[in-house]
């Protein structure tokens, strides 16, 4: 059996850069938050300055568009703020402003009354060419279009995919794959058991191929696909 | 697509990863030769990391300036918390004078009540008994003894 390729284990956003070093220390953390619960607004700011990253990232996981994700995430931080004295440090600070962070995304589907986007058979020739080019090569290493303008398109072709996917299925591999959250960090945000995201994850992964080649099979010339 | 066997699900999502344990490896490593659902599924699970890695933006980076507009609303939102107090706040003081004001009437009243407002007590005295006996006949005296008691009996049958 093949090794796992160093690349494969890696989430794009930790080969960025890893959001471990811009954390805090545990306890230098409890100190901030319980200077922040006696009103000292500095060291809230500390706070957000250290998790806006990660809160974009669990916010984008689910809305993905940019003007969401922004008004979302300060709407995080300002409820997070005003419960702050609610906050009884039992979990780690970043685990409880996340949680508020999927609540609130969740929160503004609803009231947005934003229906899944769901794209039966609405993928032309060409796009159908485009995804055939994304994936299914050896090695992993893929490489999208130099084009900016077919680069785009190709995500957003990705995005419809992942679109179909149930919510939090979806969220759990954008935070696992794109994100660069560990399975036992996604396990505390969306208060699963560790071994029932490994599931999931890996039944979502799944899924998500099976709608990729139904795709490609849609395609009236398409050639069967090994993979 | 086939299905990975129920059981190796979890093992190969590790294996994927990257962060398999030693003994779990060696199980699957000598699962997957004879199981074509669980390599056909980790052949799935390779693809998607692919076309995720391709083709998905992480979300955007915040900004320099979004620290500042989210302390900036999170002032605005105190401000406005702050100004509804302080537009109740002279009710609230009113409301409170006027409780206590009601609160210390109600303390008088009571205190008047208990001590000047109530009805005097009729105290049975000497005077009053002396009065009440001078409008009614005294009653007969008590027989004593049993000889009282047939007197007094002969007495009142003779009477009639």
């Amino acid at each position: 059996m093949a090794d796992v390729p160093k690349t494969e284990t890696q989430s794009r956003r930790r080969a960025e850069a890893p959001a471990a070093d811009r954390r805090a220390t545990a306890e230098e953390e409890q100190q901030l938050v319980r200077r922040a619960q006696r009103g000292d607004s500095a060291a809230y700011e500390e706070l957000l300055r250290t998790h806006q990253q990660r809160v974009f990232a669990v916010v984008g996981g689910i809305l993905r568009r940019r003007e969401d994700i922004e008004d979302v995430a300060q709407q995080v931080f300002i409820k997070a703020y005003f419960s702050l004295r609610r906050f009884d440090l039992r979990s780690a600070f970043g685990t409880w402003l996340y949680k508020i962070a999927v609540n609130e995304c969740w929160d503004y589907l609803r009231k947005k009354r934003v229906r899944r986007l769901v794209y039966e058979a609405d993928l032309g020739e060409e796009q159908i060419r485009q995804l055939e080019s994304i994936a299914d090569r050896p090695g992993g290493a893929l490489r999208l279009p130099e084009d900016a303008g077919r680069r785009a398109e190709q995500r957003d072709l990705l995005e419809r995919l992942l679109g179909e996917l149930d919510e939090q299925d979806r969220l759990m591999l954008i935070m696992k794959e794109v994100e660069g959250f560990s399975v036992e960090e996604i396990g505390e945000v969306l208060e699963l058991n560790v071994n029932t995201v490994k599931v999931r994850l890996f039944r979502a992964r799944r899924r998500l191929v099976e709608i990729y080649r139904k795709r490609l099979k849609a395609r009236p010339s398409a050639k069967p696909h090994s993979r | 697509m086939a299905n990975a066997c129920k059981k190796y699900e979890a093992k190969l999502e590790d294996f994927l990863n990257g962060v398999q344990d030693p003994a779990a490896a060696e199980e699957l490593e000598a699962h997957l030769p004879r199981c074509a659902g669980c390599r056909e599924a980790l052949e799935a699970a390779r693809l998607s990391r692919n076309l995720l890695h391709a083709g998905i933006e992480p979300a955007p980076e915040p900004g320099g300036a979004f620290a500042t507009r989210v302390i900036a609303a999170i002032r605005a939102e105190e401000g406005k918390r702050l100004a509804a107090s302080e537009f109740w706040r002279p009710l609230e003081v009113l409301a409170s004078r006027l409780a206590l004001t009601a609160a210390a009437a109600l303390l008088v009243l009571a205190v008047y009540s208990f001590e000047f407002a109530r009805p005097p007590h009729p105290q049975p005295s000497a005077s009053n008994q002396s009065q009440v006996s001078e409008g009614f006949p005294e009653p007969a005296p008590q027989p004593t003894d049993k000889d009282e008691i047939l007197l007094s009996l002969a007495e009142s049958s003779h009477g009639r």
